[in-house]
């Protein structure tokens, strides 16, 4: 495991909900894991991606609103 | 065997080794008893675990009248081996969800919220949310086309998959919904046992799986369609959210990957039996030329095979539609709630957790629910036009979180030795890009067909 799983003390190899109590603080009690380092590039393939699912879902919309229209 | 079992898979119901119930002076024979008790506990612990459930859960209402319709329009020919392909592509797809719960011991939403930010991981839930809620409206459409089969309305269908998810939720015991979850997914064989009243030839469907054949003759916008739902038929976005969810859920850890594995692979196999059985089940329309058009307002195809395969054989793929739909519905909204909890950062975001205790959780589990049973008794809606494009738009927006899934799975910060291995990345990289491919294919063709611009 790595070192920063180790220093978030993730209780991994020990936690079994088979048995386990029921406890609110299941999901809550860990530290959040720092966000990742992302280059200028990565982010910009991330908007691109996303940009161009974006007009495609539009593109399907409207074939689905012109197949449907009254 | 000491290790099975204090796995996280050991079903509590089942589950009387040493640990569960204390360790003492126990005879040769009751430790006889206890190793075979325990491996029974074991075995059905993998049977009921998030793998089985997400695969059969995928294989939902819209699923099977896709796969269905995919065997009353082409037969068997080329669409059989295809949804043998599809499964593989999605075991490899949640074995990596499936990984990064046990490792990281978060949720999807949750990671990509964390190591992305909230930008990335409010548009994620967004895309989830929408899908899911056009998801579940399907889901209720196929129970009420399997109920409206036995003469139930459709108000009594959206009464009965609200009450189903509420009942399910109110437990306060992940096990005890999972268990409720995985006694109505076995019921996805039925579909096997209508594909025997189908009578299909044995030696074409092992013909079209070894040869791949025949290809369908179709146009391309139709034969395109009918492969991106195919493929949203079993690989969603809501299936990553859930099995990673769900993993965490159950107390998945890094010792338990190898039967996280083994149970993700078992319910690709069960889902892969039914999704083609469904298609199978459909071929005598196919064969017999049946115009399904007259039945898309009506029971579908569970009327339209009436008279060719008998009623007991279309009542079997009317109850095959409503288990279809009711498991979909559990865990679809499962998936919500779980990722509008892990994204809000709320404190309980679990199904150990009560409805008092957790109602956020809760209520988006059972709102999604009530919103599309609501969407559904509209008047004029355009019901199986949804059905039909639920698939579609879960196809178009899974790249990006494949890529998201990808991305994490490689993130050695987090996941240490447990990363992506090369062969696992080009596996992975290849269905992101395939599923990519058809989505685009089929929007742009589809699109460029309503400005008048036929491809055929």
């Amino acid at each position: 495991m790595s070192d920063l799983n180790r220093s978030l003390a993730i209780p991994s190899g020990t936690r079994s909900a088979a048995i386990e109590p029921v406890s609110l603080e299941k999901h809550t009690a860990r530290r959040p894991f720092p966000p990742m380092r992302l280059s200028r590039a990565a982010r910009a393939a991330l908007i691109g991606l996303r940009l161009f699912l974006g007009l495609i879902t539009a593109m399907a919309i409207f074939t689905f609103l012109h197949g449907n229209r009254p | 065997m000491q290790q099975q079992l204090g796995s996280a898979f050991a079903d509590p119901l089942t589950d009387f080794s040493d640990r569960a119930y204390g360790q003492g002076n126990v005879s040769l024979g009751h430790s006889a008893v206890k190793v075979v008790r325990g491996r029974l506990s074991w075995m059905t612990g993998l049977l009921i675990g998030p793998g089985v459930l997400a695969m059969l859960g995928e294989n939902d209402g819209p699923s099977m009248l896709s796969y269905a319709a995919s065997g009353a329009t082409y037969g068997f020919g080329f669409f059989v081996p295809f949804i043998l392909l599809t499964f593989a592509a999605a075991y490899i797809v949640q074995e990596m969800a499936m990984r990064l719960g046990a490792v990281t011991g978060r949720g999807y939403g949750e990671l990509v919220f964390q190591r992305f930010g909230r930008f990335w991981g409010w548009t994620s839930a967004g895309d989830l949310i929408v899908t899911n809620l056009v998801t579940l409206i399907t889901e209720v459409i196929a129970i009420r086309l399997g109920m409206g089969f036995f003469g139930i309305p459709a108000w009594g269908a959206a009464a009965c998959s609200i009450a189903l998810v509420t009942v399910a939720s109110w437990g306060g015991r992940y096990s005890r919904w999972e268990r409720l979850s995985a006694g109505l997914a076995i019921f996805n064989l039925i579909f096997v046992a209508v594909a025997v009243f189908a009578r299909p030839s044995a030696g074409d469907i092992v013909r079209s799986v070894a040869e791949w054949s025949p290809l369908p003759k179709a146009g391309a916008q139709a034969f395109l369609m009918m492969i991106v739902s195919n493929i949203g038929a079993t690989v969603t976005p809501w299936m990553l959210f859930f099995q990673q969810s769900a993993s965490v859920d159950k107390g998945l850890a890094i010792r338990d990957i190898r039967q996280g594995r083994l149970n993700t692979a078992i319910g690709a196999v069960l889902a892969a039996i039914a999704g083609c059985a469904a298609l199978v089940a459909a071929t005598p329309l196919f064969v017999h030329h049946v115009d399904m058009a007259q039945y898309l307002n009506g029971a579908g195809f569970a009327q339209a095979l009436r008279p060719i395969i008998g009623t007991p054989g279309a009542s079997l793929f009317a109850l095959g539609l409503i288990e279809a739909g009711a498991v979909a519905l559990l865990t679809i909204s499962a998936s919500s709630a779980y990722a509008v909890a892990e994204m809000t950062r709320v404190v309980g975001r679990s199904f150990d957790t009560s409805p008092a205790d957790a109602p956020l959780f809760h209520a988006t589990n059972v709102g999604m629910t009530l919103l599309a049973g609501l969407i559904v008794l509209i008047p004029g809606a355009p019901l199986m036009a949804i059905s039909i494009n639920a698939n579609l738009l879960a196809t178009i927006l899974m790249p990006a979180a494949l890529v998201f899934l990808l991305i994490l799975s490689n993130d050695r910060e987090i996941m240490g030795d447990h990363a992506n291995r090369r062969v696992c990345n080009i596996l992975g990289v290849s269905i992101a890009a395939l599923v990519a491919l058809a989505g685009t294919a089929y929007a742009v063709v589809g699109f460029l067909g309503a400005l008048g611009l036929n491809l055929d």
